[in-house]
């Protein structure tokens, strides 16, 4: 797929330049802003599963709220979190982490602008749980320098 | 430090004499506060000299636990040398309510398939909160933030606590308690992850207090 000049590939890598967006659950808001339960990550999940992303340059933030499998889950109105694939990436590629396009067939006709956040569920013993907390608090504070509140497609940052 | 008068009575006197506090009054509480007196006057159950006397007084929006020390002989009257208020206690009973929800949630609370909090990891939790707030109340800290809690997807409780620049997170899963720390909240790395009884926390909430 080749959209403004950025190439997703199937089943590969995003590129460092994308932006991905991370729907919010309203149930897991923390005073009102993303937390800790919108980024669960953990060394039992599947290898290849992930914290799930739209892909910004295949579905926008009101394509994204359209899409009913999220829908189903936060409602109609939920905020979006808005994530640079490099800076998600800074601290922990060194670990294998990526983010990786990976079709959902429950997202209908936006199957293919999904990503996932993975690669943490390989970190051994301990001191990997302490790096996927670490990452964990991390995304949280991305996700909370740049987000879209519920019902609005204007950005705004708490941090 | 303020000062009042405290009035020991004997007990059968402070059954006829005390009254409950107006709204607001913590739940338990019995003293009577005697607002026309130019000194505020406690009554209280009677006690021997030297042992310190705990009561409360509610405000308009927010209650104060006073600590008095007693000094002459409990006969009619006896004065009390120093009231020190302590924190209030309403922040913490909030947070003891919170908990009460988060006990409540349904499985599947969240609408992607959420554990229902365990009854284990929700009693672990107010344990949790004892120890925190008995930390706190030693400590000669200046006022600090209350800790936040929330649920997790898993059926535990987690306490999140910012003081100054540290950070510290709390997952109780059932019987133990996952904690993690940060020197400084711009800091990437923590400092450490233990996997912990509940009694062995309070060591870890001592060092975010202490700045």
């Amino acid at each position: 797929m080749v959209t403004n000049s950025v190439t997703i590939t199937k089943g590969e890598p995003l590129p460092d330049q994308e932006r991905i967006y991370r729907a919010l659950n309203p149930k897991h808001l923390e005073a009102g802003l993303p937390g800790d339960n919108h980024f669960v990550m953990s060394q039992k999940h599947d290898t290849g599963d992930g914290v799930s992303t739209g892909i910004a340059s295949l579905v926008s933030v009101s394509e994204l709220r359209s899409i009913d499998a999220i829908r189903t889950i936060c409602g109609e109105n939920f905020g979006v979190a808005d994530l640079v694939v490099s800076e998600v990436l800074a601290p922990v590629s060194i670990f294998g982490i990526s983010v990786v396009q990976q079709d959902a067939t429950n997202w209908g006709a936006y199957a293919g602008a999904h990503a996932v956040i993975t690669g943490y569920q390989a970190l051994p013993g301990n001191d990997g749980k302490r790096k996927i907390r670490d990452f964990q608090r991390y995304l949280v504070k991305l996700a909370r320098k740049k987000y879209y509140p519920a019902g609005s497609d204007m950005p705004v940052s708490a941090e | 430090m303020t000062t009042a008068e405290m009035v020991l009575e004997n007990p059968a006197a402070v059954m006829r004499a005390a009254t409950p506090l107006a709204s607001g009054i913590i739940q338990g509480s019995t003293s009577s506060f005697d607002r026309t007196a130019k000194s505020p006057v406690f009554f209280a159950s009677p006690a021997a000299p030297g042992t310190t006397v705990a009561f409360w007084e509610t405000f308009v929006d927010h209650a104060v636990r006073f600590y008095t020390m007693v000094t002459m002989a409990p006969t009619d009257r006896s004065r009390i040398l120093m009231c020190s208020p302590s924190i209030s206690s309403l922040s913490w009973d909030r947070l003891s309510i919170e908990l009460m929800r988060i006990a409540n949630l349904p499985p599947n609370w969240d609408g992607e398939s959420a554990d229902a909090p365990s009854k284990l990891a929700v009693k672990t939790a107010g344990d949790l909160l004892i120890i925190a707030q008995t930390v706190v109340e030693l400590a000669t800290t200046a006022e600090c933030p209350l800790p936040a809690l929330f649920p997790t997807v898993d059926g535990g409780v987690l306490l999140k606590w910012t003081y100054g620049d540290k950070e510290l997170k709390c997952t109780v899963v059932g019987d133990g308690v996952e904690v993690i720390r940060w020197k400084s909240v711009q800091a990437y790395e923590s400092d450490g992850l233990w996997e912990l009884p509940v009694r062995r926390v309070a060591e870890h909430f001592e060092w975010l207090l202490t700045q």
